[in-house]
Protein backbone atom coordinates (compact mmCIF):
# COMPACT_ATOMS: atom_id res chain seq x y z
CA UNK A 1 0.00 0.00 0.00
CA UNK A 2 3.00 2.12 0.90
CA UNK A 3 6.57 2.53 -0.10
CA UNK A 4 8.12 -0.11 2.40
CA UNK A 5 9.20 0.95 5.71
CA UNK A 6 12.91 1.30 6.31
CA UNK A 7 13.63 -1.64 8.16
CA UNK A 8 16.52 -2.07 10.84
CA UNK A 9 19.37 -3.70 9.66
CA UNK A 10 20.96 -5.16 12.47
CA UNK A 11 24.64 -4.09 13.81
CA UNK A 12 27.04 -5.27 10.82
CA UNK A 13 29.79 -7.18 12.96
CA UNK A 14 27.39 -10.07 14.17
CA UNK A 15 26.26 -13.36 12.71
CA UNK A 16 23.48 -12.25 10.09
CA UNK A 17 21.81 -15.12 9.53
CA UNK A 18 20.84 -16.18 13.30
CA UNK A 19 20.22 -12.36 13.93
CA UNK A 20 17.42 -12.33 11.12
CA UNK A 21 15.85 -15.42 12.36
CA UNK A 22 15.37 -13.75 15.96
CA UNK A 23 14.09 -10.55 14.43
CA UNK A 24 11.84 -12.91 12.46
CA UNK A 25 10.56 -14.84 15.72
CA UNK A 26 10.13 -11.08 17.49
CA UNK A 27 8.39 -9.85 14.75
CA UNK A 28 5.77 -12.59 14.59
CA UNK A 29 5.49 -12.47 18.58
CA UNK A 30 4.56 -9.19 18.06
CA UNK A 31 1.73 -9.44 15.67
CA UNK A 32 0.55 -13.20 17.20
CA UNK A 33 -1.87 -11.49 19.69
CA UNK A 34 -3.39 -9.28 17.42
CA UNK A 35 -3.60 -12.06 14.72
CA UNK A 36 -5.23 -14.50 16.76
CA UNK A 37 -8.07 -11.83 17.43
CA UNK A 38 -8.37 -10.61 13.96
CA UNK A 39 -8.86 -14.11 12.64
CA UNK A 40 -10.68 -14.99 15.34
CA UNK A 41 -13.28 -12.13 15.78
CA UNK A 42 -13.45 -10.91 12.38
CA UNK A 43 -12.20 -13.94 9.12
CA UNK A 44 -13.26 -17.09 11.57
CA UNK A 45 -17.34 -15.12 11.69
CA UNK A 46 -17.16 -14.20 8.12
CA UNK A 47 -16.15 -17.58 7.04
CA UNK A 48 -18.71 -19.10 9.61
CA UNK A 49 -21.50 -17.07 7.93
CA UNK A 50 -20.45 -18.07 4.94
CA UNK A 51 -21.14 -21.66 5.82
CA UNK A 52 -24.56 -20.83 7.53
CA UNK A 53 -25.42 -18.81 4.08
CA UNK A 54 -25.72 -22.58 2.52
CA UNK A 55 -28.46 -23.75 5.63
CA UNK A 56 -31.50 -23.48 6.60
CA UNK A 57 -31.51 -22.64 9.99
CA UNK A 58 -33.18 -21.23 13.12
CA UNK A 59 -31.56 -18.45 14.88
CA UNK A 60 -31.63 -20.76 18.02
CA UNK A 61 -31.45 -24.40 16.26
CA UNK A 62 -27.50 -25.97 17.11
CA UNK A 63 -27.36 -26.92 13.44
CA UNK A 64 -29.44 -26.39 9.69
CA UNK A 65 -30.10 -28.20 7.03
CA UNK A 66 -27.43 -27.66 3.78
CA UNK A 67 -30.07 -26.05 1.11
CA UNK A 68 -27.00 -24.83 -1.32
CA UNK A 69 -27.44 -21.70 -3.16
CA UNK A 70 -31.44 -21.27 -2.46
CA UNK A 71 -30.98 -19.29 -0.08
CA UNK A 72 -28.94 -16.61 -2.49
CA UNK A 73 -31.00 -17.46 -5.25
CA UNK A 74 -34.41 -16.82 -3.39
CA UNK A 75 -32.91 -13.68 -2.47
CA UNK A 76 -32.01 -12.63 -5.86
CA UNK A 77 -35.48 -13.46 -6.44
CA UNK A 78 -36.92 -11.76 -4.21
CA UNK A 79 -37.76 -7.75 -4.76
CA UNK A 80 -37.57 -7.01 -0.94
CA UNK A 81 -33.64 -7.69 -1.74
CA UNK A 82 -33.38 -5.37 -4.59
CA UNK A 83 -35.35 -2.67 -3.23
CA UNK A 84 -33.46 -2.76 -0.22
CA UNK A 85 -30.25 -2.38 -2.02
CA UNK A 86 -31.79 0.27 -4.70
CA UNK A 87 -32.79 2.23 -1.03
CA UNK A 88 -29.65 1.79 0.18
CA UNK A 89 -27.86 3.09 -3.08
CA UNK A 90 -29.78 6.39 -2.59
CA UNK A 91 -29.77 6.43 0.84
CA UNK A 92 -25.59 6.51 0.57
CA UNK A 93 -25.72 7.90 -2.81
CA UNK A 94 -27.91 11.04 -1.31
CA UNK A 95 -25.85 11.50 2.01
CA UNK A 96 -22.83 11.23 0.15
CA UNK A 97 -23.24 13.73 -2.44
CA UNK A 98 -24.99 16.42 0.06
CA UNK A 99 -21.70 15.29 2.61
CA UNK A 100 -19.33 16.47 -0.22
CA UNK A 101 -21.00 19.52 -1.26
CA UNK A 102 -21.88 20.73 2.22
CA UNK A 103 -17.97 19.71 3.50
CA UNK A 104 -15.79 20.97 0.76
CA UNK A 105 -18.23 24.28 0.91
CA UNK A 106 -17.77 24.78 4.26
CA UNK A 107 -13.99 24.20 4.11
CA UNK A 108 -13.07 26.55 1.30
CA UNK A 109 -14.86 28.84 3.89
CA UNK A 110 -12.57 28.17 6.92
CA UNK A 111 -9.61 28.24 4.94
CA UNK A 112 -9.86 31.76 4.02
CA UNK A 113 -8.57 34.45 7.32
CA UNK A 114 -11.26 35.53 9.08
CA UNK A 115 -12.40 36.68 12.51
CA UNK A 116 -13.34 33.85 15.06
CA UNK A 117 -11.98 30.83 12.66
CA UNK A 118 -10.15 28.82 14.66
CA UNK A 119 -13.63 28.83 16.83
CA UNK A 120 -16.21 28.25 14.25
CA UNK A 121 -13.60 25.09 12.73
CA UNK A 122 -13.87 23.38 16.28
CA UNK A 123 -18.02 24.43 16.36
CA UNK A 124 -18.67 23.27 13.23
CA UNK A 125 -17.01 19.64 13.72
CA UNK A 126 -19.38 19.25 16.43
CA UNK A 127 -22.47 17.03 14.66
CA UNK A 128 -19.96 14.29 14.11
CA UNK A 129 -18.34 14.18 17.33
CA UNK A 130 -21.65 13.21 19.69
CA UNK A 131 -22.99 10.08 19.84
CA UNK A 132 -25.03 8.97 16.63
CA UNK A 133 -27.76 7.47 19.54
CA UNK A 134 -27.65 11.48 20.86
CA UNK A 135 -27.72 13.20 16.97
CA UNK A 136 -30.53 11.12 15.69
CA UNK A 137 -33.13 10.56 18.50
CA UNK A 138 -32.27 15.06 18.80
CA UNK A 139 -32.89 15.32 15.25
CA UNK A 140 -36.32 13.07 15.57
CA UNK A 141 -37.38 15.15 18.56
CA UNK A 142 -37.15 18.40 16.00
CA UNK A 143 -39.03 16.30 13.43
CA UNK A 144 -41.52 14.72 15.39
CA UNK A 145 -45.03 15.37 13.54
CA UNK A 146 -47.02 16.62 16.68
CA UNK A 147 -44.58 18.24 18.80
CA UNK A 148 -41.35 19.19 16.47
CA UNK A 149 -39.93 22.58 16.37
CA UNK A 150 -39.36 22.21 12.50
CA UNK A 151 -43.41 21.70 11.61
CA UNK A 152 -43.92 24.22 13.95
CA UNK A 153 -42.01 26.60 12.45
CA UNK A 154 -42.63 25.67 8.85
CA UNK A 155 -46.11 26.70 9.55
CA UNK A 156 -45.74 28.89 11.75
CA UNK A 157 -43.95 30.62 8.77
CA UNK A 158 -46.42 29.71 6.02
CA UNK A 159 -44.20 26.92 4.10
CA UNK A 160 -46.84 24.03 4.82
CA UNK A 161 -50.12 24.20 5.96
CA UNK A 162 -50.36 21.27 7.72
CA UNK A 163 -47.46 19.17 9.99
CA UNK A 164 -45.36 17.05 7.46
CA UNK A 165 -45.14 13.42 8.55
CA UNK A 166 -41.17 13.17 8.25
CA UNK A 167 -40.73 9.48 9.24
CA UNK A 168 -44.53 8.63 7.87
CA UNK A 169 -44.47 9.40 4.26
CA UNK A 170 -42.16 7.62 1.73
CA UNK A 171 -39.86 10.21 0.24
CA UNK A 172 -40.19 12.14 2.67
CA UNK A 173 -38.72 9.73 5.15
CA UNK A 174 -35.85 9.00 2.62
CA UNK A 175 -35.41 12.77 2.65
CA UNK A 176 -35.41 13.08 6.38
CA UNK A 177 -32.87 10.39 6.91
CA UNK A 178 -30.34 11.31 4.01
CA UNK A 179 -30.48 14.79 6.11
CA UNK A 180 -29.68 13.18 8.91
CA UNK A 181 -26.60 11.79 7.44
CA UNK A 182 -25.49 14.69 5.94
CA UNK A 183 -25.59 16.54 9.01
CA UNK A 184 -24.07 13.87 11.07
CA UNK A 185 -20.94 13.33 8.56
CA UNK A 186 -20.48 16.54 6.40
CA UNK A 187 -17.13 17.51 9.39
CA UNK A 188 -15.37 14.28 7.80
CA UNK A 189 -15.24 15.52 4.57
CA UNK A 190 -14.80 19.30 5.74
CA UNK A 191 -11.69 18.03 7.97
CA UNK A 192 -10.10 15.78 5.64
CA UNK A 193 -10.40 18.78 2.60
CA UNK A 194 -9.64 21.35 5.11
CA UNK A 195 -6.00 19.30 5.64
CA UNK A 196 -5.54 19.00 2.16
CA UNK A 197 -5.85 23.18 1.57
CA UNK A 198 -3.93 23.79 3.72
CA UNK A 199 -1.05 21.95 2.01
CA UNK A 200 -1.30 23.69 -1.49
CA UNK A 201 1.06 26.04 -2.34
CA UNK A 202 0.05 29.59 -2.34
CA UNK A 203 2.35 30.19 -5.88
CA UNK A 204 -0.81 28.29 -7.07
CA UNK A 205 -3.49 31.05 -6.63
CA UNK A 206 -1.06 33.85 -7.37
CA UNK A 207 -0.13 32.32 -10.70
CA UNK A 208 -3.49 31.76 -11.36
CA UNK A 209 -4.15 35.56 -10.44
CA UNK A 210 -1.43 37.03 -12.87
CA UNK A 211 -3.10 35.09 -15.51
CA UNK A 212 -6.53 36.95 -14.60
CA UNK A 213 -8.25 34.65 -13.04
CA UNK A 214 -10.97 35.57 -10.40
CA UNK A 215 -12.26 33.83 -7.48
CA UNK A 216 -14.44 31.15 -9.01
CA UNK A 217 -11.63 30.23 -11.58
CA UNK A 218 -9.27 29.71 -9.06
CA UNK A 219 -11.68 27.59 -7.21
CA UNK A 220 -12.64 25.48 -10.62
CA UNK A 221 -8.84 25.54 -11.87
CA UNK A 222 -6.12 25.09 -8.84
CA UNK A 223 -8.45 24.50 -5.84
CA UNK A 224 -10.48 21.22 -7.38
CA UNK A 225 -7.95 19.53 -9.51
CA UNK A 226 -6.04 19.68 -6.59
CA UNK A 227 -8.83 18.49 -4.23
CA UNK A 228 -9.14 15.43 -6.74
CA UNK A 229 -6.92 12.80 -4.25
CA UNK A 230 -8.01 13.71 -1.21
CA UNK A 231 -11.82 14.22 -2.81
CA UNK A 232 -11.46 10.13 -4.96
CA UNK A 233 -10.32 8.41 -1.02
CA UNK A 234 -13.10 10.44 0.88
CA UNK A 235 -15.42 9.32 -1.48
CA UNK A 236 -14.87 5.77 -1.50
CA UNK A 237 -14.27 5.31 2.51
CA UNK A 238 -17.50 7.02 2.94
CA UNK A 239 -20.06 5.23 0.39
CA UNK A 240 -18.76 2.16 2.73
CA UNK A 241 -19.42 3.49 5.55
CA UNK A 242 -23.15 4.67 4.43
CA UNK A 243 -23.95 1.60 3.02
CA UNK A 244 -23.57 0.01 6.04
CA UNK A 245 -25.11 2.18 8.16
CA UNK A 246 -28.06 0.60 10.40
CA UNK A 247 -28.33 2.75 13.47
CA UNK A 248 -29.83 6.23 11.30
CA UNK A 249 -32.52 4.02 10.01
CA UNK A 250 -33.19 1.37 12.58
CA UNK A 251 -33.21 4.47 15.36
CA UNK A 252 -35.53 6.63 12.92
CA UNK A 253 -38.05 4.26 10.47
CA UNK A 254 -36.95 0.81 11.12
CA UNK A 255 -36.87 0.52 7.40
CA UNK A 256 -40.90 1.96 6.96
CA UNK A 257 -42.76 3.23 5.99
CA UNK A 258 -44.00 0.02 4.00
CA UNK A 259 -40.07 -0.91 3.53
CA UNK A 260 -39.48 2.64 1.35
CA UNK A 261 -36.45 3.19 4.11
CA UNK A 262 -35.10 -0.76 4.54
CA UNK A 263 -31.48 -0.99 3.49
CA UNK A 264 -29.23 -4.09 3.52
CA UNK A 265 -27.97 -4.09 6.97
CA UNK A 266 -31.82 -3.28 8.33
CA UNK A 267 -32.94 -6.09 6.23
CA UNK A 268 -29.99 -8.17 7.38
CA UNK A 269 -31.13 -7.39 11.28
CA UNK A 270 -34.48 -8.28 10.76
CA UNK A 271 -34.15 -11.58 8.95
CA UNK A 272 -32.06 -12.55 11.92
CA UNK A 273 -33.20 -11.60 15.19
CA UNK A 274 -36.73 -10.79 14.25
CA UNK A 275 -37.24 -13.81 11.80
CA UNK A 276 -34.72 -15.81 13.11
CA UNK A 277 -33.71 -17.16 9.73
CA UNK A 278 -29.96 -16.89 10.39
CA UNK A 279 -29.18 -18.27 7.01
CA UNK A 280 -30.87 -16.11 5.11
CA UNK A 281 -29.47 -13.23 7.02
CA UNK A 282 -26.26 -14.71 6.38
CA UNK A 283 -26.38 -14.44 2.71
CA UNK A 284 -27.44 -11.18 2.75
CA UNK A 285 -24.50 -10.42 4.53
CA UNK A 286 -22.26 -12.10 1.79
CA UNK A 287 -23.91 -10.46 -0.40
CA UNK A 288 -22.97 -7.28 0.89
CA UNK A 289 -19.71 -7.51 1.62
CA UNK A 290 -19.34 -8.86 -2.27
CA UNK A 291 -20.67 -5.36 -3.09
CA UNK A 292 -18.46 -3.85 -0.57
CA UNK A 293 -15.15 -6.11 -1.89
CA UNK A 294 -15.66 -4.26 -5.59
CA UNK A 295 -15.92 -0.93 -3.68
CA UNK A 296 -12.47 -2.42 -1.76
CA UNK A 297 -10.92 -3.14 -4.76
CA UNK A 298 -11.57 0.16 -6.15
CA UNK A 299 -10.21 2.28 -3.18
CA UNK A 300 -6.74 0.27 -3.16
CA UNK A 301 -6.69 1.15 -7.01
CA UNK A 302 -7.51 4.91 -6.22
CA UNK A 303 -4.75 4.60 -3.22
CA UNK A 304 -2.36 3.74 -5.09
CA UNK A 305 -2.45 6.00 -7.66
CA UNK A 306 -2.43 8.91 -5.17
CA UNK A 307 0.35 7.63 -3.63
CA UNK A 308 2.21 7.41 -6.67
CA UNK A 309 0.76 11.87 -7.21
CA UNK A 310 2.49 12.57 -4.12
CA UNK B 1 -11.12 47.50 6.50
CA UNK B 2 -13.86 45.20 6.72
CA UNK B 3 -11.70 43.20 4.90
CA UNK B 4 -9.22 42.68 7.38
CA UNK B 5 -12.19 40.65 9.42
CA UNK B 6 -13.65 39.05 6.77
CA UNK B 7 -16.94 39.75 7.40
CA UNK B 8 -17.92 38.58 4.02
CA UNK B 9 -16.98 34.97 5.31
CA UNK B 10 -18.52 35.58 8.65
CA UNK B 11 -21.59 36.07 7.35
CA UNK B 12 -22.02 32.87 5.39
CA UNK B 13 -20.14 30.82 8.16
CA UNK B 14 -21.89 32.01 11.71
CA UNK B 15 -25.59 31.50 10.04
CA UNK B 16 -24.66 27.83 8.78
CA UNK B 17 -22.75 26.86 11.67
CA UNK B 18 -26.10 27.82 13.79
CA UNK B 19 -28.05 25.84 12.06
CA UNK B 20 -25.71 22.72 12.32
CA UNK B 21 -25.39 23.53 15.70
CA UNK B 22 -29.13 23.49 16.55
CA UNK B 23 -30.23 20.07 17.73
CA UNK B 24 -27.26 20.38 19.94
CA UNK B 25 -28.93 23.78 21.48
CA UNK B 26 -32.09 22.00 21.00
CA UNK B 27 -30.92 19.05 23.14
CA UNK B 28 -29.96 21.23 26.12
CA UNK B 29 -32.82 23.59 26.04
CA UNK B 30 -35.21 20.16 26.08
CA UNK B 31 -33.43 18.49 28.93
CA UNK B 32 -33.80 21.70 31.16
CA UNK B 33 -37.75 21.55 30.59
CA UNK B 34 -40.49 20.65 33.11
CA UNK B 35 -43.05 17.65 31.93
CA UNK B 36 -45.45 20.18 30.74
CA UNK B 37 -43.31 23.00 28.51
CA UNK B 38 -41.51 19.42 26.60
CA UNK B 39 -44.88 19.40 24.45
CA UNK B 40 -45.77 23.20 24.70
CA UNK B 41 -46.74 25.07 21.49
CA UNK B 42 -45.79 27.08 20.56
CA UNK B 43 -42.25 25.39 21.39
CA UNK B 44 -39.82 27.65 24.03
CA UNK B 45 -36.03 28.21 23.01
CA UNK B 46 -35.38 29.10 26.14
CA UNK B 47 -37.24 27.12 28.57
CA UNK B 48 -39.58 29.89 30.60
CA UNK B 49 -39.09 27.99 33.62
CA UNK B 50 -35.62 26.35 33.55
CA UNK B 51 -35.53 22.97 35.60
CA UNK B 52 -32.98 20.30 36.52
CA UNK B 53 -35.68 17.57 37.31
CA UNK B 54 -34.74 15.71 33.82
CA UNK B 55 -31.47 14.88 35.26
CA UNK B 56 -32.78 14.63 38.85
CA UNK B 57 -35.12 12.15 37.78
CA UNK B 58 -32.51 10.76 35.08
CA UNK B 59 -30.21 9.76 38.09
CA UNK B 60 -32.43 8.72 40.87
CA UNK B 61 -35.13 6.68 39.21
CA UNK B 62 -33.57 5.47 36.14
CA UNK B 63 -30.33 2.90 35.99
CA UNK B 64 -28.79 6.08 33.91
CA UNK B 65 -26.06 5.55 36.45
CA UNK B 66 -25.75 1.70 35.78
CA UNK B 67 -26.01 2.21 32.08
CA UNK B 68 -22.89 4.56 32.21
CA UNK B 69 -21.10 2.32 34.53
CA UNK B 70 -21.24 -0.32 31.80
CA UNK B 71 -20.59 1.08 29.00
CA UNK B 72 -17.01 3.04 31.17
CA UNK B 73 -16.55 -0.68 31.73
CA UNK B 74 -17.18 -1.97 28.24
CA UNK B 75 -15.20 1.00 26.82
CA UNK B 76 -11.93 0.73 29.28
CA UNK B 77 -11.54 -2.78 28.58
CA UNK B 78 -11.68 -2.07 24.51
CA UNK B 79 -9.31 0.26 24.55
CA UNK B 80 -6.51 -2.45 27.13
CA UNK B 81 -7.54 -4.95 24.74
CA UNK B 82 -7.10 -3.59 21.66
CA UNK B 83 -3.65 -1.17 22.49
CA UNK B 84 -1.89 -4.40 24.66
CA UNK B 85 -2.69 -6.32 21.03
CA UNK B 86 -2.84 -3.74 18.61
CA UNK B 87 0.43 -1.77 19.70
CA UNK B 88 3.29 -4.22 19.31
CA UNK B 89 1.59 -5.55 15.89
CA UNK B 90 1.25 -2.26 14.47
CA UNK B 91 5.24 -1.31 15.09
CA UNK B 92 5.92 -5.14 13.82
CA UNK B 93 3.93 -3.90 11.02
CA UNK B 94 5.83 -0.83 10.20
CA UNK B 95 9.52 -2.37 11.21
CA UNK B 96 10.17 -5.97 9.91
CA UNK B 97 10.19 -6.64 6.31
CA UNK B 98 8.45 -9.76 7.42
CA UNK B 99 5.45 -8.13 8.40
CA UNK B 100 5.82 -4.98 6.08
CA UNK B 101 4.10 -6.80 3.22
CA UNK B 102 1.22 -4.96 1.07
CA UNK B 103 -0.66 -8.08 1.91
CA UNK B 104 -0.60 -7.70 5.33
CA UNK B 105 -1.65 -3.88 5.41
CA UNK B 106 -4.25 -4.83 2.89
CA UNK B 107 -5.54 -7.50 5.03
CA UNK B 108 -5.64 -5.42 8.28
CA UNK B 109 -7.49 -2.85 6.40
CA UNK B 110 -10.15 -5.37 4.43
CA UNK B 111 -11.03 -6.94 8.17
CA UNK B 112 -12.01 -2.96 8.96
CA UNK B 113 -14.19 -2.76 6.25
CA UNK B 114 -16.34 -5.72 7.17
CA UNK B 115 -19.80 -5.11 7.21
CA UNK B 116 -20.63 -4.41 11.08
CA UNK B 117 -23.96 -6.44 10.11
CA UNK B 118 -21.77 -9.55 8.68
CA UNK B 119 -19.61 -9.66 11.72
CA UNK B 120 -22.28 -9.32 14.38
CA UNK B 121 -24.75 -12.36 13.24
CA UNK B 122 -21.88 -14.66 13.47
CA UNK B 123 -20.74 -13.21 16.63
CA UNK B 124 -24.20 -14.04 17.98
CA UNK B 125 -24.34 -17.13 16.81
CA UNK B 126 -20.70 -18.09 18.38
CA UNK B 127 -21.74 -16.32 21.24
CA UNK B 128 -24.66 -17.99 22.50
CA UNK B 129 -22.47 -21.83 21.54
CA UNK B 130 -19.82 -20.34 24.24
CA UNK B 131 -21.84 -18.76 26.67
CA UNK B 132 -20.20 -15.42 25.54
CA UNK B 133 -24.10 -13.18 24.66
CA UNK B 134 -25.12 -10.76 27.44
CA UNK B 135 -22.13 -10.87 28.58
CA UNK B 136 -19.30 -7.82 29.19
CA UNK B 137 -16.56 -10.12 27.76
CA UNK B 138 -18.40 -10.87 24.73
CA UNK B 139 -19.54 -6.94 24.06
CA UNK B 140 -15.79 -6.16 24.59
CA UNK B 141 -14.43 -8.62 21.88
CA UNK B 142 -17.35 -7.59 19.57
CA UNK B 143 -16.13 -4.07 20.17
CA UNK B 144 -12.72 -5.47 19.53
CA UNK B 145 -13.32 -5.96 16.05
CA UNK B 146 -13.68 -2.65 14.67
CA UNK B 147 -11.46 -0.96 17.64
CA UNK B 148 -8.12 -3.64 16.83
CA UNK B 149 -8.10 -2.94 13.61
CA UNK B 150 -8.27 0.64 13.40
CA UNK B 151 -5.56 0.72 16.25
CA UNK B 152 -3.51 -1.44 14.22
CA UNK B 153 -3.74 1.47 11.19
CA UNK B 154 -3.04 4.40 13.36
CA UNK B 155 -0.55 3.11 15.31
CA UNK B 156 1.30 1.88 11.98
CA UNK B 157 1.47 5.30 10.68
CA UNK B 158 2.52 6.71 14.04
CA UNK B 159 5.98 4.09 14.10
CA UNK B 160 6.60 4.72 10.75
CA UNK B 161 7.06 8.25 11.74
CA UNK B 162 9.40 7.25 14.54
CA UNK B 163 13.17 7.78 13.43
CA UNK B 164 14.97 4.31 12.94
CA UNK B 165 18.44 5.72 14.10
CA UNK B 166 17.62 6.15 17.71
CA UNK B 167 16.19 2.60 17.75
CA UNK B 168 19.66 1.44 15.91
CA UNK B 169 21.95 3.36 18.23
CA UNK B 170 19.96 1.09 21.45
CA UNK B 171 20.67 -2.20 19.92
CA UNK B 172 23.96 -1.05 18.83
CA UNK B 173 24.24 -0.93 22.46
CA UNK B 174 23.18 -4.31 23.33
CA UNK B 175 19.46 -3.47 24.39
CA UNK B 176 17.43 -6.14 23.24
CA UNK B 177 14.05 -5.77 20.96
CA UNK B 178 11.59 -6.20 23.82
CA UNK B 179 13.11 -3.64 26.16
CA UNK B 180 13.51 -1.60 22.87
CA UNK B 181 9.68 -1.25 22.15
CA UNK B 182 9.07 -1.20 25.69
CA UNK B 183 11.36 1.45 26.78
CA UNK B 184 12.35 3.53 23.97
CA UNK B 185 10.18 3.56 21.38
CA UNK B 186 6.63 3.79 23.14
CA UNK B 187 7.36 6.45 24.97
CA UNK B 188 8.11 8.60 21.74
CA UNK B 189 4.80 7.23 20.31
CA UNK B 190 3.19 7.80 23.74
CA UNK B 191 0.67 10.66 21.86
CA UNK B 192 -0.29 8.80 19.56
CA UNK B 193 -1.11 5.74 21.98
CA UNK B 194 -3.26 8.10 24.11
CA UNK B 195 -4.49 9.54 20.83
CA UNK B 196 -5.06 6.05 19.51
CA UNK B 197 -7.24 4.95 23.38
CA UNK B 198 -9.34 8.16 23.03
CA UNK B 199 -10.69 7.41 19.52
CA UNK B 200 -10.86 3.47 20.37
CA UNK B 201 -12.71 4.88 23.33
CA UNK B 202 -15.21 6.77 22.19
CA UNK B 203 -15.72 4.08 19.17
CA UNK B 204 -16.41 1.80 21.57
CA UNK B 205 -18.95 4.36 23.88
CA UNK B 206 -20.75 5.36 21.17
CA UNK B 207 -21.53 1.78 19.56
CA UNK B 208 -25.23 0.77 19.52
CA UNK B 209 -25.44 -2.18 17.27
CA UNK B 210 -23.14 -4.24 19.00
CA UNK B 211 -25.05 -3.28 21.88
CA UNK B 212 -28.16 -4.35 20.34
CA UNK B 213 -27.16 -7.54 19.25
CA UNK B 214 -25.58 -8.78 21.96
CA UNK B 215 -27.05 -7.71 25.35
CA UNK B 216 -30.54 -9.23 26.89
CA UNK B 217 -30.59 -7.98 30.27
CA UNK B 218 -31.34 -4.86 31.96
CA UNK B 219 -28.24 -4.71 34.78
CA UNK B 220 -25.71 -5.13 31.22
CA UNK B 221 -27.48 -2.60 28.83
CA UNK B 222 -24.80 0.34 27.48
CA UNK B 223 -25.83 4.01 27.42
CA UNK B 224 -26.88 3.53 23.65
CA UNK B 225 -29.03 0.93 24.26
CA UNK B 226 -30.52 2.39 27.64
CA UNK B 227 -30.80 5.97 26.02
CA UNK B 228 -32.90 4.28 23.04
CA UNK B 229 -35.18 3.10 26.02
CA UNK B 230 -36.57 6.45 26.56
CA UNK B 231 -37.83 6.79 23.20
CA UNK B 232 -38.97 3.33 22.31
CA UNK B 233 -41.51 2.61 25.34
CA UNK B 234 -44.63 3.32 25.02
CA UNK B 235 -44.59 6.71 26.78
CA UNK B 236 -41.92 9.28 25.13
CA UNK B 237 -40.11 11.01 27.77
CA UNK B 238 -38.11 14.02 25.43
CA UNK B 239 -37.08 15.25 28.77
CA UNK B 240 -35.27 11.90 30.04
CA UNK B 241 -33.96 11.36 26.73
CA UNK B 242 -32.17 15.14 26.24
CA UNK B 243 -30.79 14.98 30.18
CA UNK B 244 -29.04 11.61 29.09
CA UNK B 245 -27.88 12.97 25.68
CA UNK B 246 -26.56 15.94 27.15
CA UNK B 247 -24.76 13.57 30.02
CA UNK B 248 -23.35 10.71 27.32
CA UNK B 249 -21.83 13.85 25.12
CA UNK B 250 -20.48 16.21 27.51
CA UNK B 251 -17.47 13.28 28.09
CA UNK B 252 -17.24 12.40 24.64
CA UNK B 253 -16.54 16.55 23.33
CA UNK B 254 -14.00 16.75 26.54
CA UNK B 255 -11.97 13.70 25.15
CA UNK B 256 -12.27 15.26 21.71
CA UNK B 257 -10.36 18.04 23.62
CA UNK B 258 -7.31 16.11 23.96
CA UNK B 259 -6.71 14.29 20.48
CA UNK B 260 -7.59 17.49 18.35
CA UNK B 261 -4.02 17.51 17.41
CA UNK B 262 -4.19 14.07 15.50
CA UNK B 263 -7.93 14.82 14.77
CA UNK B 264 -7.35 14.34 10.94
CA UNK B 265 -5.04 11.69 11.66
CA UNK B 266 -7.66 9.37 13.35
CA UNK B 267 -10.67 10.36 11.50
CA UNK B 268 -9.01 9.67 8.24
CA UNK B 269 -8.77 6.21 9.49
CA UNK B 270 -12.16 6.01 11.08
CA UNK B 271 -12.40 7.00 14.29
CA UNK B 272 -15.81 7.46 13.73
CA UNK B 273 -17.85 5.83 11.24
Amino acid sequence: MRAAPPSMKPPASAGTGRIEARVRRFALACFAPSLVLVVGLIFYPFLYTVMLSFQRRQLFEKSGSFIGVENYAKLLASAEFWTSLVNGLVFSGGSLFLQVVLGVALAVLLNRSFTGRGFFRGLLLFPYLIPSVVGIFAIRWMLNDLYGIVNYWLMALGVVKQALPWFGQPQLAMASLIAINTWMFYPFVMLCVLARLQSIPPDLYEAARMDGAGEWAQFWHVTLPQLRGTLAVVVIVRTMWMFNKFDTVWLTTQGGPFSSTQTLPVLAYVEAFSLYEIGRASAIGILMSAILLAVFVLYQRLFLKIQKWQ
Amino acid sequence: MTNRYGIGTLAIVAPVAILMLFPLIWIVSVSLKGDAEQFATPPTLIPLVPVLSNYVRLIAETNFLRYIGNSLLVATATVVLSLLAGCPAAYAMARFKTLARPGVTSLVLLSYMFPPILIGIPLFVIFSKVGLTDSYLGLILAHTTFALPFVMWMMRDFFLAVPVEVEEAALVDGCSRLRLLWIIVMPIARPGVVAAGIFTFILSWNDYMYALILLKSESRKTISIGISLFVDSSTIEPGLMMAGSVLITVPVLIAFIFVQRFLVQGLAVGAVK
